[in-house]
């Protein structure tokens, strides 16, 4: 044993526990990608097997008409499906993200907003990881992609990031007071992927109803990448300014909840 | 000042239903309306300066475990303040921290990282905590395979490791076995001796004024006394005595059929520091009759393998029972010099019909005999060496 009083000490003070952070990445990716069989089965194939099915039910038994393409359905689905994925899974995992962590809240003074972005972050390289791999495999199989326009992505999924935190946030405050949210939200968020163009063209979406669908935040999140990669019209409209102010302003909202009810969290847990 | 609380108090929400809960999280949303809370530590104002060691003492429900989770930031007070000026490690229930499914390797660096602590030194130091945990090849096992004691000595290894400037413990030590409990002893005698703050819950008056130069009695969430450790627990174990007497009056005066012990107790004996060899051993009881007639007593010694060492009753040796009432009657029986080996014996007890025909009741109290271990077999016989 050395001396208590040794010249080196071993507490560094920092303001954002990035240790802890990296540390809650890892662990939630080994836990639930790499862990198990089944586990590495999920991350990988389950999307892949989900694009395949959706390819083959929209191209073979109820063909989806997509408006001036130059392109099959499955690149079309597949550029918006990741996004969504990432999107949808981040929001489930991280509802949940101070609920799972009970044990250990109570025990340690722990970083709370920690514990949620972590799963986000976890979430996003997972599937960013597999969106790669997806554009890839397009590129190689022949799909026209405009990789030139590549690097725009990256803007468009910091956006996509700081949308999920916001509402992961809010997810996460709530379901410590209201225990059956999570399962509520898996329920919202079937719905919500359907309101959303992701399996099918906003062009085929009847009049009355664009102006709801506009709504939609995550219509947005859908059509870009598309609009960059496969229709390589890069022009900036009043649509991506409001996507900019909807994110930011979601993350705003959400940590202004999740600071409020933070206090509280131990006494409900 | 390392630890500084002013007028603390905690109180938990009462609501419980889902409809409350949600109503609770609409209350806080808006800031409005007030969430109906039960107190479970009202107005504690408390000074730790560095190198001070305080003992917390209390019955369960005293607010002991609140009052330390307040000070290490778990949870948030209700009112009032508390401040901790420097780095606190938190040595409290079974596992604290640890995360079943990682490996113990695993949970020592997540440990740390959640203390706030540089990982890299952590990683550094990793050989010297497994070491001290001495779990072999355990440490690269889930911790969920671990046994209570080897939780605590990983858990006690980082600690020691980390070195914090306040360390809050309760009696989670007495889970570890007897050498680690002396490997853990000595190292917080040297963490208090070299200059470190040791805040400790314990039910035994034995640590609390072994290791600590101030207590503090918490009852029903308030301080009922502090100052100096041995009169403190001494008030507080009065306090404990007086209440289990009431209790036992409050049960005898319910009536019955048949003999019944009341009360079996060890006078003066005290769980935490055993008796040693040679030794007086004073066991007192007192027995319910129902008809007021005075019952015969039996009373012995088991070893805790359940070796009967001896046993006899009081009608044999013409021992005295005491009217206590009209249906109660008292005995003291003193082992002097009590000649038993180390080692873990019970006293036993039987109550008889006043005929000393039938066994209506039995009880049993275990007790430790310390010491060092020379002889074979169950007492020490007088013997002259030629």
């Amino acid at each position: 044993m050395t001396n208590p009083k040794a010249t080196k000490t071993p507490y560094r003070q920092r303001a954002i526990p990035v240790a802890l952070f990296v540390l809650l990445i890892r662990r939630e990716i080994t836990e639930r990608y790499l862990g198990s069989l089944a586990g590495a089965v999920w991350g990988l194939f389950h999307p892949v097997l989900l694009l395949a099915t959706y390819g083959f039910v929209f191209t073979h038994i109820i063909p989806a008409r997509i408006p001036d393409a130059s392109f099959g359905f499955v690149p079309y689905l597949a550029l918006a499906f990741w996004p969504w994925l990432a999107f949808a899974e981040s929001l489930q995992r991280g509802a949940t993200a101070i609920v799972d962590h009970a044990a250990l809240i109570d025990k340690v003074p722990v970083p709370m907003t920690t514990l949620v972005l972590a799963r986000v972050a976890a979430t996003f390289a997972v599937h960013g990881v597999g969106y790669c791999l997806v554009l890839f495999v397009l590129a190689l199989t022949g799909t026209q992609l405009d990789l030139l326009w590549l690097p725009a992505l990256l803007p468009y999924l910091i956006l996509l990031i700081v949308f999920t935190t916001g509402l992961c946030l809010t997810a996460a405050a709530m379901q410590v007071f209201i225990r059956d949210l999570a399962q509520v939200l898996a329920a919202l968020l079937t719905i919500w992927f359907f309101c959303t163009p992701i399996i099918y063209s906003p062009a085929l979406i009847p009049e009355q109803y664009h102006s709801l669908f506009a709504a939609n935040p995550m219509t947005w999140f859908a059509e870009f990448p598309r609009r960059v990669l496969l229709y390589d019209t890069m022009q900036w409209t009043s649509a991506d300014l409001i996507s900019v102010a909807i994110s930011v302003t979601a993350l705003v909202l959400g940590y202004g909840i999740f600071r409020r009810c933070r206090p509280f969290f131990e006494e409900f847990l | 000042m390392l630890v500084e609380a002013r007028n603390l108090s905690k109180a938990y929400p009462l609501s419980s239903t889902p409809a409350q809960r949600a109503g609770a999280l609409w209350k806080i949303l808006t800031g409005q309306g007030h969430i109906q809370r039960k107190p479970v530590l009202q107005d504690i104002s408390l000074q730790v300066e560095p190198g001070q060691s305080v003992g917390i003492i209390g019955r369960n429900g005293a607010g002991k475990s609140t009052l330390l989770k307040l000070i290490t930031g778990v949870l948030n007070p209700s009112g009032g303040t508390v401040r901790c000026n420097g780095s606190v490690g938190a040595l409290l229930e079974l596992g604290a921290g640890f995360q079943p499914e990682l490996t113990g390797r695993q949970n020592i660096v997540m440990s740390a990282a959640l203390y706030g602590a540089d990982v890299d030194f952590i990683a550094e130091q990793q050989e010297q905590i497994i070491e001290f945990a001495g779990i072999g090849a355990y440490i690269d096992e889930p911790v969920r395979h671990y046994s209570s004691g080897m939780v605590v000595r990983l858990g006690f290894a980082i600690i020691s490791v980390l070195k914090p400037d306040l360390l809050v413990t309760d009696e989670v030590l007495a889970v570890g076995d007897i050498a680690f409990q002396r490997q853990c002893t000595r190292w917080m005698d040297r963490y208090v001796s070299d200059g470190g703050t040791l805040l400790l819950v314990s039910h035994s008056a034995y640590h609390i004024q072994k290791l600590c130069s101030h207590a503090l009695w918490l009852h029903e969430g308030t301080i009922r006394q502090e100052g100096d450790p041995a009169v403190v627990t001494q008030a507080y174990q009065a306090w404990v005595e007086a209440e289990r007497r009431a209790q036992i009056e409050a049960k005898s005066d319910t009536s019955g059929d048949h003999c019944r012990i009341v009360e079996h107790q060890l006078i003066g004996y005290q769980k935490s520091q055993g008796i040693e060899v040679g030794q007086d051993l004073v066991v007192t009881g007192s027995i319910y009759s129902p008809d007021g007639r005075e019952p015969v007593v039996a009373v012995g010694i088991v070893r805790a393998d359940g070796t009967p060492v001896y046993g006899t009753t009081n009608q044999a040796e013409g021992g005295q029972l005491h009217a206590l009432g009209k249906n109660r009657w008292r005995f003291t029986v003193k082992y002097p010099n009590l000649p038993l080996l180390p080692g873990t014996y019970e006293s036993t007890m039987l109550a008889m019909d006043p005929e000393g025909l039938q066994v209506w009741d039995s009880s049993a109290s275990s007790f430790v005999i310390r010491g060092q271990l020379r002889q074979l077999g169950l007492c020490r016989l007088r013997m002259e060496w030629d």
